[in-house]
């Protein structure tokens, strides 16, 4: 069976970047996530679907420990990158979210200029001694977003002047100046025109050859095309996870094949 | 069951027009009393700085007497020793005096010498003095100096004692004087101007009189009830007496108000000007004549500066009238052709007051001035803002992004919402026992009033912080805490910047309300009288609001302009601070 | 109409991807014309048997071609003359085949010719095997080069094979006619024509199908034909 991507190889690595294992997360009594084990790969974008409220979003926001920042959301399970607990009481979620990187669905750029907007990260996090080599990463972070020969003429512009598609692609330059070695991407395209998207999911082809990219999205036609593994959300559940081309083609559970196939009734 | 398709069909029908016409008509309805409403406001606001502009427009200018002043080296210095000290310990209120004496050397008697020294201003010795010990060169020679009018000159000046206002003469004068008093006695009728206004001014004395009259007949009567119903014959005859004390004073009220009704009757008569009539004067080219009494044709009166017997044509000589009577006014009418003489020589000079903007409190009117209290405000405001600005801003992010949401966070929410609702007196009695009594801070000093000011202050902004921290929205929080911000990068480096002109808009909001408080600073005891500039905040000190409060509680007429003077000085502070907040906002404020 | 290229260079690569497969499956057709022809003039049995075998690569390179589009329309979504190509390429595969096919047939023939004497007609038989050969390969140049007007100019040309069938028809049947022994054989060279003839018609398919690619529009229906075989079969 052809992969779906002909033209481009399959996953170049089968190194696992993250391991979560039977995790729940509870919302004061709310159940929102059972019991879900997936491995990320490394340099390998994967996918999460399903439908409105299943809980994809929310497991995406463990990952990076988002999910602490609200008062009344209790995690359980194991998470582990690189084989280390990032929920273990030494691990500062400060310094995990500069490793973890993440885009919104709505743009949300600093009102400060381009330059500052991707400075911020380098800077707090004191990745870089002098001008220069700030000047040099943020060139290079906005060359990896696609956006450089846009921006590179007024960088001191507002990012809120930008169109939506341009304002995405700063927060994706801004979130890869931390140099994260993973990528979480909630909807990062839904918010934006066709044309927008086409150069968003450009992106994300170049940007799994350095990062592990996990993308939610609700279009499955944009999971099948970006991604190399997809995980099927139903309820909270995890229902199915494998290469793409399986779960697009021939699922194993009616349920996937039944949201595939649009028969949810 | 209903048919959609039914329904669909109502949306043109003239039953939905008509619905149309009086949602139509309702809502021309709610603007029109929406427009009234603000005309109103409008009307309301208009009235209120018409008013007070119209009554400070006095302050705008203040007037100096030139005079040449003698400096005699006998007086000053004569020893020669050209030394300040020496200098400043002369008797310069007696030169001023003198010099009054030698411009106006007719005036002898000691009453009407008095009303002469009272035209200038009790300062206007003190600055002469100031003169002389900067430039003891001056010492011996005759300098025109400019003296300060005193307080009632300069209203007279201005107009608010009522004008002389010159009547139509057409006879020839014929004066007949003997060098304090003379007799005048014109050819044609023109003394009859005065005549109705005197006859009116006794028939309103008269109806004066009998009013009261009635007023003493009705306690009569009820003292004589009181008497028959009294319980004891002691009683009885305490109300007795009454009722015939009252009885007495009525009759004596109606005596009274027939002999004015008669004068009034009289008519074409020599009537008697005293102190409660309207005054007449006429001028002749070298003194003045007052008229005591007057008669259609003439009269007679008391003669200032010198008047001599002749006969004048109708054009050299004048006659004026002013309406208010001497005993209504402060300005003698002798002050009054004193200072009409000094006028017609042009030694009165009208100026810019800039004295008022730059000189401290005092108990004349024409020496008092708001810097003193506008400086105060100043010191105070700074302690203000220094202590609030901090503590409230960093309360409010403190409270907004750190604290967790439970029952003692809800409860201290709850009383600072509270104090903002705390009658502002009450701040002021906590100064007064808390930072004067515990902490010794000086009394009457900006530091204190500051403090006091600080804490009322503080709900205001914090209440103003927290809604405009709670207004950036929630997309750049996230975005900074997935950058790997920690909260308090993400509070200082983004959520502060943007809430920063709700902040400060509250904060100018709050200052602004602070400037104009009065009570607490009242309290404290701001309230003193404070002749010195402050030079810093533990020195004694006014504010403005407290200036107004005590001019305005002065009796003399100066002070009346001064005080809304400084309420327009002080609302212009206000609308500056405004303006500022409004500026601030529009400067800082982003999209995002 | 040229386009530039798409945002997203996958989408792009993926549809050169399935221009390469039908020029690859155009040129083991070609391949396979030319042999079954050089089988048939030299009576190559053993080139003959070496097409047939050959002929099935074909079938399994239509059904590859058939799955690469079906993924490209259904995670692409593409529009306009995205979707002319893919849906042109399904149906050029489906008529390669075809061809692929024809020509298998012509190695049939060309194997139970090889037993028999020489004849005279086979040379018709060459040059009609010639022109449509030409006329294969001008349309995959056609189609490489989305030249719609060198497709439009082979469609016309296609009565030139017609004609060269009716010729050669002529001129079997008369041979038949002549001689009885030659019945056998000459059938084998009618079915061979015939072929030949339908591969011509097939390649005025494609062209129709560039045509449409290009112009968005199909080529209409009167193509010039030539006149149908008139015998008199009264003799």
């Amino acid at each position: 069976m052809t992969n779906m991507r002909m033209t481009e190889k399959g996953v170049t690595t089968d190194d696992v970047k993250i391991s979560t294992k039977n995790v729940d997360v509870f919302y004061g009594d709310n159940h929102a996530i059972k019991d879900v084990s997936v491995d990320i790969l490394d340099k390998t974008v994967t996918a999460f679907i399903g439908p409105s409220g299943c809980g994809k979003s929310t497991f995406l926001r463990c990952l990076n420990r988002m999910n602490d920042t609200i008062d009344s959301c209790r995690i359980t399970g194991e998470f582990l990158m690189d084989g280390e607990d990032i929920y273990a009481k030494k691990v500062d979620p400060v310094q995990l979210r500069a490793r973890v990187g993440m885009v919104f669905q709505k743009p949300n750029p600093f009102p400060k200029s381009i330059f500052d907007n991707v400075a911020y990260g380098p800077r707090i996090h004191g990745l870089v001694g002098n001008k220069t080599d700030l000047e040099e990463v943020v060139e290079q972070s906005l060359r990896r977003a696609a956006i450089w020969k846009e921006v590179k003429d007024r960088l001191d512009a507002p990012g809120t002047s930008l169109s939506g598609g341009q304002q995405q692609r700063l927060c994706i330059a801004r979130a890869i100046a931390t140099a994260p070695e993973v990528l979480l991407m909630d909807e990062p395209a839904s918010a934006l025109d066709p044309i927008a998207t086409a150069q968003i999911e450009e992106l994300i082809d170049e940007l799994r050859h350095d990062y592990s990219v996990v993308i939610v999205t609700h279009s499955m036609q944009q999971a099948a095309r970006v991604s190399q593994r997809t995980a099927f959300f139903h309820l909270g559940d995890m229902v199915e996870y494998g290469e793409t081309s399986t779960i697009f083609t021939n699922p194993v559970d009616q349920r996937t094949q039944d949201y595939i196939t649009g028969r949810f009734g | 069951m209903v048919s959609m398709t039914e329904l669909s069909k109502m949306h043109g029908s003239p039953e939905s027009a008509a619905r149309l016409k009086k949602r139509k008509a309702a809502q021309w309805r709610l603007q029109a009393y929406g427009i009234l409403a603000v005309v109103l406001a409008g009307a309301a606001l208009v009235t209120l700085l018409w008013s007070v502009v119209s009554k400070a427009s006095a302050v705008l200018t203040e007037s100096y007497i030139s005079m040449p002043v003698v400096l005699e080296v006998a007086d000053i210095d004569p020893d020669g020793t050209n030394d300040p000290a020496v200098i400043g310990k002369a008797n310069f209120g007696g030169i001023a005096k003198d010099t009054l004496k030698l411009t106006f050397p007719t005036v002898t008697a000691r009453n009407d010498k008095r009303e002469m020294y009272d035209i200038i201003s009790s300062g206007a010795a003190f600055e002469l003095r100031e003169m002389v010990m900067e430039n003891p060169t001056l010492i011996g020679e005759t300098v025109d100096f400019r003296f300060l009018a005193s307080d009632i000159a300069d209203l007279y000046l201005k107009g608010s004692y009522g004008e002389l206002t010159e009547q139509e003469n057409s006879g020839a004068l014929t004066i007949d004087s003997d060098g304090k008093t003379a007799t005048i006695t014109s050819s044609a009728d023109d003394f009859t101007f005065v005549m109705a206004q005197v006859r009116a001014d006794l028939l309103a004395k008269a109806a004066f009189n009998r009013q009261q009259a009635t007023l003493q007949e009705n306690g009569r009567v009820v003292f004589e009830e009181r008497a028959l119903t009294a319980a004891t014959s002691e009683e009885g005859a305490a109300n007795s007496a009454e009722a015939v004390k009252r009885a007495v004073e009525r009759d004596r009220l109606i005596a009274l108000a027939v002999d004015f009704e008669e004068r009034a009757a009289l008519g074409g008569s020599t009537e008697a000007l005293d102190k409660n009539s309207p005054s007449v004067l006429v001028r002749t080219s070298s003194g003045w004549l007052k008229l005591t009494e007057i008669s259609p044709q003439g009269g007679s009166g008391k003669i200032i500066g010198e008047v001599e017997s002749a006969t004048l044509d109708a054009a050299d000589w004048q006659v004026y009238l002013q309406p208010t009577p001497e005993a209504s006014r402060k300005v003698s009418d002798l002050q009054a052709m004193l200072i009409e003489d000094l006028r017609s020589k042009d030694a009165v000079h009208i100026v810019f007051n800039t004295r008022f903007f730059t000189s401290g409190d005092s108990r004349e009117p024409e020496l008092a001035g708001i810097w003193g209290a506008a400086v105060g405000s100043f010191w105070t405001m700074l302690v203000t803002i220094t202590l609030a600005f901090p503590i409230g801003v960093l309360a409010a992010i403190y409270l907004e992004e750190f604290a967790k949401k439970n029952a003692i966070n809800d409860m201290i929410e709850v009383n600072i919402n509270n104090l903002a609702a705390v009658p502002s007196i009450v701040f002021g009695l906590l100064g007064l026992a808390v930072f004067l009594g515990v902490f010794g801070v000086p009394r009457s000093a900006p530091l204190a009033g500051g403090m006091v000011l600080a804490v009322m202050t503080l709900p205001t902004i914090i209440i103003a912080s927290r809604a405009a921290i709670k207004a950036v929205p929630p997309s750049i929080r996230d975005a900074a805490l997935g950058l790997g911000a920690s909260k308090l990068q993400t509070a200082f480096h983004h959520v502060l910047p943007l809430s920063m002109p709700g902040i400060l808009t509250g904060t100018i909001l709050g200052m602004a309300q602070a400037l104009g408080e009065t009570a607490p600073l009242i309290m404290i005891g701001m309230v003193a009288f404070i002749v010195d500039i402050p030079t810093g905040i533990t020195d004694s000190a006014s504010a403005l609001p407290v200036q107004i409060f005590r001019w305005s509680d002065f009796p003399e007429r100066g002070f009346e302009a001064r005080t809304s003077a400084a309420i327009l000085v002080l609302l212009l502070f206000l609308v500056l601070m405004n303006g500022l907040a409004v500026f601030l906002r529009k400067r800082f404020e982003r999209r995002w | 109409m040229q386009t530039g290229r798409h945002i997203v260079t996958s989408f792009d690569d993926d549809l050169i991807a399935i221009q390469a497969k039908i020029s690859e499956m155009g040129g083991v057709v070609e391949e396979l014309l030319r042999d079954a022809l050089k089988a048939l003039r030299k009576r190559d049995a053993v080139l003959a048997e070496h097409v047939i075998e050959r002929d099935k690569v074909l079938d399994t390179m239509e059904l590859d071609l058939e799955e690469m589009a079906t993924h490209v329309i259904a995670l692409r979504q593409p529009m306009a003359q995205d979707l002319r190509v893919l849906i042109a390429a399904i149906k050029i595969a489906s008529t390669l085949e075809r061809i692929g096919d024809l020509a298998k047939n012509i190695a049939r023939r060309a194997i139970f010719l090889a037993e028999a004497k020489p004849i005279k007609v086979s040379n018709s038989i060459v040059q009609m095997g010639k022109a449509t050969r030409g006329h294969l390969s001008e349309i995959l140049d056609a189609h490489a080069k989305r030249d719609a007007d060198l497709a439009v100019d082979i469609w016309n040309r296609d009565a030139e094979i017609d004609d060269m069938y009716n010729a050669i028809f002529r001129e079997v049947v008369t041979y038949m006619m002549e001689d009885s022994r030659m019945i056998g054989l000459g059938s084998q060279l009618l079915f061979v024509a015939k072929n030949l003839e339908r591969i011509g018609d097939h390649t005025t398919h494609i062209a129709e199908m560039i045509y449409y690619v290009v112009k968005g529009e199909p080529l209409g229906d009167d193509r010039p034909k030539g006149d149908p075989a008139g015998i008199d079969l009264d003799v």
